[in-house]
């Protein structure tokens, strides 16, 4: 029988992979055993469900340092939160201030209110360290923001924006932060960042199942719901509930996937986010000075005084981003991720904008010796095309 | 027999905090249950949590310094419920 090569899975900032252990038991045991609505009756199977929707909120809120869990909304991931947030709380007119590292998520929703709220984007500089150009910042504060939405880490180079910095200048001004990228391989604190609405997703570094996430929105936030319809409370009313949280959650939650994200949630703090941080800033640090080390190889980000390393992206003098993520997967069965990763904007301000990156995000359960083997197939690309065309 | 006793109900706006009132009873109130809300009364969320009549006031206080506010507190006598009011 042939030997198939072990599969390296380096595209953990898309979606991680293997998710944490006992996330599969805990969707398949809702799945096999459960299966209920929650919220729906008040027979024993629905409480059981309720109850799931209830220990993953309670435990998310316990991670994120939240302490009313009825303001953390479940949703089906960072993507409908940020929604959310942006659709459910920007008014006629209004105006934005937001980074140049922002992912499709926040800026897809932005540039369509932009248009039909007639409203104002205003891009806050970030220099290379990852430090926001404060005086920007100040004086936008000034002349008025209806929000100010920060990427906490950027999915292209990892670099992180410091929130707690910005929050102490915000005012009054609500501060959404989509943690996307860090919720749980990097410390996110709600109350001590400043964070008055946090952006999340279950099944990125959370190490839970896809179509999972959510949204806090902290008191004194006003929002309108995105979707009105069922929630199983206040049924002989046809107006939407006006109580957290089933005034956001009409149509049935993801109970199978949240089973999952509990189970995720747990792991993590049994594991602890400093722990998991530690070993992925040591895989990411190793893929890093390897990878720069290695002529006609760029690695972005390398400036940044604060850093998610585990993203890195790299790009192959005169070779396509696209033509090395496939040899890396077809020949050596390595994952990573090609080209603009949903974040153009990010790449017009590192400069590789449209061609994009090779991006390598190592996750938890990768090792130091499937670094070793990424770095060893990229010198032997490298070596290719340079034969090729030399 | 804390079955066959007569209970009294509290009913919350939402499931979320009838479970988030079981978790911060259980420790101390005992036999507390999330049952039904019985069809004589209106609920919204259709789950109330239950409760001995005599440990009731005590689970309100509880309740109200961790800022959860039954919606309403019913208390069964004979073979009716009857709305109490909540300190």
């Amino acid at each position: 029988m042939k030997e198939t090569k072990r599969i390296i899975y380096f595209d953990n900032s898309a979606t991680s992979f293997p998710k944490a252990p006992g996330v599969p038991e805990a969707v398949a045991d809702f799945l096999r055993n459960v299966g209920a609505n929650p919220g729906r009756s008040g027979h024993s199977q629905s409480i059981a469900a309720a109850r799931i929707l209830f220990e993953a909120r309670e435990s998310l809120c316990r991670l994120f340092g939240i302490k009313d869990s009825r303001r953390l909304i479940l949703t089906s991931g960072a993507t409908e939160a940020i929604n959310l947030a942006l659709q459910g709380l920007l008014p006629q007119g209004f105006r934005v201030l937001t980074t140049p590292l922002e992912h499709n998520a926040v800026m897809r929703p932005l540039r369509y209110l932009e248009r039909t709220k007639e409203g104002e984007i205003v891009l806050l500089p970030i220099d290379e360290r990852g430090n926001p150009d404060f005086a920007t910042l100040r004086r936008e504060i000034g002349k008025g923001l209806n929000l100010i939405v920060v990427n906490h880490a950027c999915n292209v180079t990892g670099q992180i924006v410091p929130l707690r910095e910005i929050s102490k200048l915000k005012g009054e001004v609500p501060l959404l932060a989509d943690v996307a990228q860090t919720a749980g391989c990097y410390p996110v604190e709600v109350e001590s960042d400043g964070i008055d609405l946090l952006a999340f997703t279950g099944h990125k570094s959370l190490l839970g199942p896809p179509g999972t996430g959510g949204l806090y929105i902290a008191e004194g936030i006003e929002i309108e719901p995105l979707i009105r319809g069922g929630t199983g409370s206040n049924s002989e009313n046809e107006e939407q509930p006006d109580f957290f949280p089933d005034r956001f959650e009409s149509g049935t939650r993801n109970s199978a996937g949240m089973a999952g994200l509990l189970a995720a949630t747990e792991f993590i703090m049994k594991e602890t986010v400093e722990s998991i941080m530690s070993k992925e800033k040591k895989l990411g640090a190793r893929l890093r000075a390897t990878l720069s080390a290695i002529e006609g190889v760029t690695v972005y980000g390398d400036g940044a005084a604060e850093r998610l390393d585990n993203i890195c992206s790299i790009t192959l003098k005169g070779v396509d981003p696209t033509e090395v993520s496939r040899i890396l997967d077809r020949e050596y069965r390595i994952m990573t991720r090609p080209g603009l990763q949903c974040a153009p904007a990010a790449h017009k301000y590192i400069g590789t904008f449209p061609t994009g990156t090779i991006r390598f995000s190592p996750g938890y359960f990768n090792t130091a010796e499937e670094v070793d083997l990424a770095v060893e197939a990229v010198e032997e690309i490298v070596r290719r095309f340079h034969r090729a065309n030399g | 027999m804390g079955k066959t006793r007569k209970k009294a109900l509290l009913l919350f706006q939402s499931v979320h905090e009838v479970l988030a009132a079981e978790r911060h009873l259980q420790e101390v109130i005992p036999e507390i249950d999330v049952v039904p809300v019985p069809k004589e009364l209106s609920s919204n969320c259709g789950v109330a949590l239950e409760v001995m009549p005599e440990r009731l006031q005590a689970a309100i206080e509880l309740l109200q310094r961790e800022g959860l506010q039954p919606q309403a507190v019913f208390a069964k006598l004979g073979k009716k419920y009857s709305m109490r009011e909540s300190d």
